[in-house]
């Protein structure tokens, strides 16, 4: 059930009007039974998959909880990872390893190992593995108490708009709002709804119509030239943010509407003047669980220039990774980690600027320049995201890299058509500071901005149920 | 765009929320309305609106409100699915019928409910009509079109459409889809719409202003056939093709049809039905049960009260090289079909 059919907005009115007519004490079993209802209707199968990692993290919680003081809480931890990271392991990346390995074992002249299992990726499992494994870490540090009640922690990790691809959201910030009774406003429902109508415009209207232009262009159907490479990556550049940002946007929305307040997981990647600001404004939940989860216990930026430089670089990798079982993915986590620790030694305030703090002209053009070598840095880094495979790499880095990219402006106005409006949009909330841009405007002009965009809408969405692209990590 | 919430402005907004909301649904309704009643726009969308199916429901939008609400001679209507959207010209048939209006609203995989929904349009403009239907197997086994589905219609399809075998969904679909399309007429005419930007692209300012000539609406100008070996391939592959289809859509399909036929019968228009002539050979790609259950059918409608089904020879002994392809004419098969169909009016004195 995508969020961009009409079964989701069927089901997600079913189960607001409940949430709406009972009383709170029965809102989470409602939502309970509605989040498996939702996980089961891509494979009813994996249900019994998710309530037994849920299970087995709740209990191993508690004897983490217990024997924590006692220092004996190390095994616990590390049985609750050896599970979580066995499924992931066992159902994302099995058949990779195995496949990398029998194709390095075929080059050295040895026989494959043979091994290759037949079996589907369960929906959003490196989503809900990460959210368990930063509970079980935040109960073993001592931040947060274990959660007592199963059916709570249940809806903790099932929680429908963010179980299939975040945001990743931590136990610190989303238990308590599972635990406490929650009043459902008006104002949540109106003010979440409205989010969710912007996500899916991002998703229905941009995403995937974009998508078309990316598709000709990486598979090899449209203009072969730098220029038309440019515009391909140009185009899946605002795909992959569309895409998901309006994934993430339903995502808030809808749980607002539900009353609850997830994390905000896009801030204007697109506007950042360095890569380590781009990772603090793009999958925010991801990139920040990745610092705290993995970067820091690395080591972090102790114990100097190199070895923080390898933490990077580790980090990235291994979250390269985490987005799919390929070497296409390794390469642009690895891509990444290699800018960010290139970047480090020239960290300082200017190089992560935002507008705002630029007062003068120059300052404002040196922000302009840092924002677009970013984007393009960023776009390269993308080229390595949606290649199928490491073969096809080699002509679309090349005509990315040539000047003469440039000269596909023909492929422009197709482009600028389908970007402009998001562009001035964000610009906007980024110079106001503020998501709700709508706020300011007065009501005559709020009404003729929501006609024009039924109207986009309708003419210009597309309704054939794309898969968003990180339904598949 | 999202409004943040909790603070005293957020309960000003809240406030101001229904009166913005009955603002866009007013103004929402009032655009409608206006967009699919501007003279305007409806004669661009009927010139521009060439053979592409998408462009069917602007096709039949537009023909049908350019119509004169007073007109004292009820038109002749043509319906039917791409065979007869080829296959008759409106134009030469009204001027063999002495300028008598002739509209051709054949229908790019045309069937009973799509035909339905043409006349619930028409209702507004020519509650007085004769229609002539064009008909083949096939058309009794498709699906419905949500932008072809009116509301009044969803019960009688509710009921006869195929629930079972785990189709429930998509039926469901189906139904909410449609009803959205009655809501909004843009959406119903979304694809015409989005069709019409692709086919205009770079042409867009000489149509505006009307200097780009029509789109043509047939799709065969000239006077192309298959060759015997070519044809007989052709029917191997339909033939193929049918194998192991379901038949689900024929309970649905035999309904409207029959809803139609009496509909028109209570209204006293006189309905000419007719097998629409497939080239000499075509025998035996529709079997079984679509095939008995089409001639049951016709049979059927003749028993009504106004209702007339042709007889078997009026389209007899076309020759194949008025054939584009299986079923469809090309420009020769279309003067041909039509001047017999304008002799077959005037037998019927319709």
């Amino acid at each position: 059930m995508l969020f961009n059919t009409l079964d989701f907005w069927l089901f997600f009115a079913a189960v607001l009007l409940g949430c709406l007519a009972l009383r709170p004490s029965w809102r989470n079993p409602l939502l309970l039974a509605a989040s498996l209802f939702f996980y089961g209707c891509w494979d009813w199968r994996f249900v019994g998959l998710l309530l037994f990692t849920g299970l087995c993290d709740w209990i191993l919680a508690q004897a983490i909880a217990r024997d924590a003081p006692l220092g004996r809480g190390r095994r616990w931890v590390v049985l609750c990872l050896t599970i979580n990271l066995g499924v992931l392991s066992v159902f994302k990346y099995f058949n990779f390893f195995i496949g990398s390995a029998n194709a390095l074992l075929e080059r050295l002249g040895m026989s494959p190992l043979g091994a290759h299992m037949e079996v589907v990726l369960p929906v959003g499992v490196s989503f809900y593995t990460f959210q368990s494994i930063s509970y079980i870490m935040d109960v073993y540090r001592g931040r947060i108490a274990p959660c007592r009640s199963l059916p709570d922690y249940m809806l903790f990790v099932c929680l429908f708009p963010q179980l299939v691809a975040g945001p990743i959201m931590r136990a610190t910030i989303l238990l308590p709002q599972v635990q406490r009774p929650r009043r459902i406003r008006w104002t949540s429902v109106y003010s979440g709804l409205s989010l969710a109508a912007w996500g899916l415009f991002k998703k229905m209207v941009i995403a995937d119509n974009l998508a078309v232009i990316v598709e000709k262009h990486f598979s090899g159907v449209g203009d072969p030239g730098p220029g038309g490479i440019h515009a391909g990556v140009l185009a899946f550049a605002f795909q992959v943010y569309c895409d998901f940002s309006g994934y993430s946007d339903i995502a808030r929305g809808t749980a607002r509407a539900l009353g609850f307040r997830l994390i905000r997981n896009f801030r204007f990647p697109y506007l950042a003047p360095s890569i380590t600001d781009f990772w603090r404004r793009w999958h925010i939940s991801l990139s920040t669980w990745l610092r705290d989860y993995l970067y820091i216990p690395l080591g972090g930026n102790r114990g100097g220039p190199w070895r923080t430089a390898r933490n990077l670089f580790l980090t990235m990798l291994l979250g390269g990774l985490w987005h799919g079982a390929a070497w296409t993915y390794v390469l642009w986590g690895a891509f990444h980690g290699l800018l960010l620790a290139l970047e480090r030694p020239f960290r300082g305030r200017a190089l992560h600027a935002t507008l705002h703090e630029a007062s003068s002209p120059a300052q404002k053009a040196l922000w302009l320049g840092r924002v677009l070598l970013t984007f393009h840095l960023v776009g390269l880094g993308w080229i390595f995201f949606r290649c199928e495979n490491i073969v096809g790499l080699g002509p679309m880095l090349m005509g990315y890299l040539s000047p003469l990219g440039w000269l596909g402006l023909h492929h422009a106005a197709e482009l600028t058509a389908l970007i402009a409006p998001l562009m001035i949009i964000e610009f906007l909330q980024y110079r106001f500071g503020r998501e709700d841009l709508a706020a300011l405007l007065p009501a005559p002009a709020r009404a003729a901005a929501g006609l024009v965009a039924i109207y986009a809408f309708i003419i210009f969405a597309r309704f054939e149920s794309n898969a968003f692209i990180y339904f598949q990590f | 765009m999202p409004l943040s919430t909790s603070s005293s402005r957020a309960r000003g907004r809240l406030a101001r929320l229904p009166v913005i909301l009955a603002a866009v649904f007013c103004a929402f309704v009032l655009a409608e309305s206006g967009i699919w009643n501007n003279a305007w726009w409806l004669t661009f969308l009927a010139r521009y609106a060439g053979h592409d199916s998408d462009m069917d429901p602007a096709w039949v939008t537009a023909s049908v409100r350019l119509l004169p609400r007073d007109n004292p001679d009820p038109p002749i209507v043509l319906l039917g699915s791409s065979q007869v959207r080829e296959g008759l010209d409106a134009g030469s048939l009204e001027a063999s019928l002495g300028g008598r209006r002739c509209l051709n609203l054949g229908l790019s995989g045309g069937s009973p409910t799509d035909m339905l929904a043409v006349l619930a349009d028409l209702d507004a403009r020519a509650p007085r009509r004769s229609l002539v239907i064009g008909l083949s197997p096939q058309m009794f086994d498709r699906e419905p079109k949500s932008p072809f589905v009116r509301f009044r219609d969803m019960p009688m399809i509710a009921r006869t459409c195929p629930w079972g075998d785990g189709k429930a969904p998509d039926m469901a679909r189906m139904l909410v889809a449609a009803s959205f399309c009655n809501l909004s007429p843009t959406l119903r005419h979304k694809d015409s719409i989005v069709e019409l930007i692709d086919n205009l692209e770079g042409r867009l300012p000489e149509a505006l202003a009307f200097r780009l000539p029509p789109f043509e609406r047939f799709k065969s100008m000239n006077e192309h056939f298959l060759s015997e070996e070519a044809f007989m391939r052709r029917v191997v592959e339909l033939k193929a093709d049918e194998i192991g289809e379901e038949r689900e859509w024929m309970g649905v399909q035999g309904a409207a049809f029959l809803r139609l036929l009496r509909a028109e019968s209570g209204r006293g228009n006189p309905v000419l039905l007719f097998d629409f002539p497939m080239r000499l050979g075509s025998d035996g790609i529709f079997h079984g049960p679509l095939e008995s259950f089409y001639w049951d059918f016709l049979k059927e409608g003749d028993g009504i009260p106004g209702v007339a089904v042709a007889e078997p020879g009026a389209f007899a002994g076309l020759d194949v090289r008025f054939f584009a392809d299986v079923s469809h004419m090309n420009a020769s098969g279309r003067r041909a079909m039509t001047l017999r169909l304008s002799e077959l009016l005037n037998r019927q004195g319709l």
